[in-house]
């Protein structure tokens, strides 16, 4: 399939025409959407239209965004791609959500993920399984699948993911598209299903850069229903930093394959022209695939036990005892990944093996925070390869710990907290992307490099 | 990493596993936590005073007063659809101590 043209908003109701167009051409092949809100998207549409007209429409009039299936939208189906959640609908709208129809957005439908955005390819889905519309036998990258596809193939103007270690950098980056995963606290993850707490955050993908950035700010800022993001109005009203400086940790670049790595230092030779571009270390970058699969799994295995067949979704035996009820219908609805990380995360934080897995990952973190805190006292941005390699074709064997090493140079920003940017570097998806972290709060300079 | 671990493991973690994921799940953690221990080599920087990376910003306890707000219907209705059984104005959960 092609890439698609994105041609300027004419009218909503136009422009909905255009998404649903490519929806129905390609969306049978490329199962992207979960769930097409077509009837209530074509009245949204035509409301919008109304409020252009009388120029009273807010910042995101006649975008059409396509929201990832953890993210609850008020009477529609909150799968998160699980047997668990495949009947449940969600009883309110996500702060996110909130936010962009108060911008009039066109929300299209909600879109595929691997099971509770487990998964670095978009093959865990336990519901289907979504392509990569610039080549069909290949991943579209995961977890946020549905999101990256739905871009790449022209049904939506932009789409939300949630990202925790790489899930919406990885599928921007093989579905060649824009990411955006912002610093930890900007965006108010109430009406989000956890993965992890401290590492998850929603964030957005767009094949334009511009339109990335006016859903970001539609949907940033302080929520009191998320504490974690308590400090973002405070940081919107400081004086926009610039970039000026740019590093370059030599650690990002071991392990890639080498016509992205090629590829990336071509990019950062332009960059010179521009910036002061710096080498520089940080040694628990090795690290940072250990230290983010204890971290998640630990908070994973405590989120996930409201999973229970009791209270969401699919029901155990309810004339069974509770404890024995509660495993069968976690062991029956609950995908191998998932179970995987459970029990891992279960393992790590019992009493008698916590100090020596959990407390020293937790360590382990704060030493990568200081590093990146000394480096970054120097460097305004670092930049590095988004991925190791480009996306794989369906049916590759990969070991869980392969699997796990894919994610290896999108995690350390969630570590962190710290906001990072995915961008294409040619028009072909194969030449990989370059990726941009920030400082804290200093999301906007990302948008201005590149 | 032995069977009999990863069962203990499973009860715990509320996961009724088949004997067969038990053995695959042996096996698999045995090599993922194998290479997961690399993170006991990173030292402190300031030896003795190793601290626990648990937030990610200074945020503080943020409290607000109690106060009386409408129950959304639909979610009421929502959390009484979960429930089958009902013992007068109560609704009935599976019994949890034998």
């Amino acid at each position: 399939m092609k890439n698609p043209t994105h041609q300027p908003i004419v009218s909503a109701e136009e422009n909905l025409h255009r998404k649903l167009s490519a929806v129905d051409k390609w969306d049978k092949e490329v199962k992207a959407f979960i769930e097409v809100y077509r009837e209530d998207a074509l009245k949204r549409a035509k409301a919008v239209d109304n409020r252009i007209r009388e120029g009273k429409a807010g910042p995101l009039a006649g975008l059409v965004v396509a929201v990832k299936n953890n993210i609850a939208v008020k009477g529609k189906r909150l799968t998160c791609s699980s047997k668990m959640l495949e009947t449940h609908r969600a009883v309110y709208n996500a702060a996110v959500v909130e936010k962009l129809i108060a911008a009039d957005a066109i929300i299209v439908g909600s879109v595929n993920l691997d099971e509770f955005a487990c998964g670095v390819d978009g093959t865990y889905s336990t519901l289907q399984r979504t392509k990569n519309p610039l080549d069909l036998e290949r991943v579209p990258g995961g977890s946020s699948a549905g999101s990256g596809a739905s871009v790449a193939a022209g049904m939506c103007d932009a789409a939300l993911g949630s990202d925790t270690g790489g899930s919406v950098r990885c599928p921007a980056a093989f579905c060649n598209a824009f990411g955006f995963k912002p610093t930890y606290g900007a965006i108010s993850r109430y009406g989000l299903s956890d993965l992890a707490m401290s590492l998850d955050q929603i964030g957005v993908i767009s094949k334009d850069k511009a339109v990335m950035k006016r859903v970001f700010d539609a949907i940033r800022g302080t929520d009191p229903r998320d504490q974690t993001t308590q400090l973002a109005d405070a940081m919107l009203r400081k004086k926009p930093a610039e970039a000026k400086v740019i590093g370059v940790p030599k650690e990002f670049f071991e392990g890639v394959d080498k016509h992205i790595a090629a590829g990336v230092k071509k990019k950062v030779k332009e960059l010179e022209k521009h910036y002061e571009v710096r080498e520089v270390s940080i040694p628990t970058l090795k690290y940072t695939v250990p230290i983010y699969q204890l971290t998640m799994a630990a908070e994973f295995s405590s989120a996930m036990n409201k999973y229970d067949g009791l209270r969401y979704g699919f029901t155990g035996d309810r004339n069974e005892e509770l404890y024995s009820s509660f495993s069968k219908a976690r062991d029956a609805a609950l995908g191998k990944e998932i179970k995987r990380r459970i029990m891992i995360g279960t393992y790590i934080t019992m009493k008698e093996f916590k100090d020596a897995w959990y407390s020293q990952a937790l360590k382990a973190r704060e030493v990568m925070k200081e590093e990146f805190a000394s480096v970054m006292k120097d460097v305004d941005v670092l930049a590095g390869p988004a991925m190791p390699t480009g996306p794989w074709k369906f049916g590759e064997k990969m070991t869980p710990l392969e699997m796990y090493a894919a994610d290896m140079l999108t995690i350390a920003a969630n570590l962190t907290g710290t906001p990072a940017i995915v961008e294409p570097l040619s028009s072909d998806f194969k030449d990989g992307a370059i990726q941009f972290y920030g400082r804290h709060f200093e999301d906007d300079v990302l948008f201005g490099i590149g | 990493m032995d069977i009999e671990t990863v069962r203990k493991i499973s009860e715990v973690a509320r996961l009724h596993l088949t004997e067969d994921e038990l053995e695959q799940l042996t096996s698999e953690m045995d090599e993922l936590l194998g290479h997961f221990k690399s993170v006991q080599d990173i030292k402190p920087s300031k030896p003795g005073h190793a601290k626990e990376s648990h937030y990610m910003h200074d945020l503080k306890n943020a409290m607000r007063d109690d106060s009386v707000v409408a129950c959304d219907p639909e979610q009421a209705e929502a959390i009484r659809n979960e429930f089958t059984k009902r013992d007068g104005r109560y609704l009935t959960a599976p019994k949890s101590i034998k």
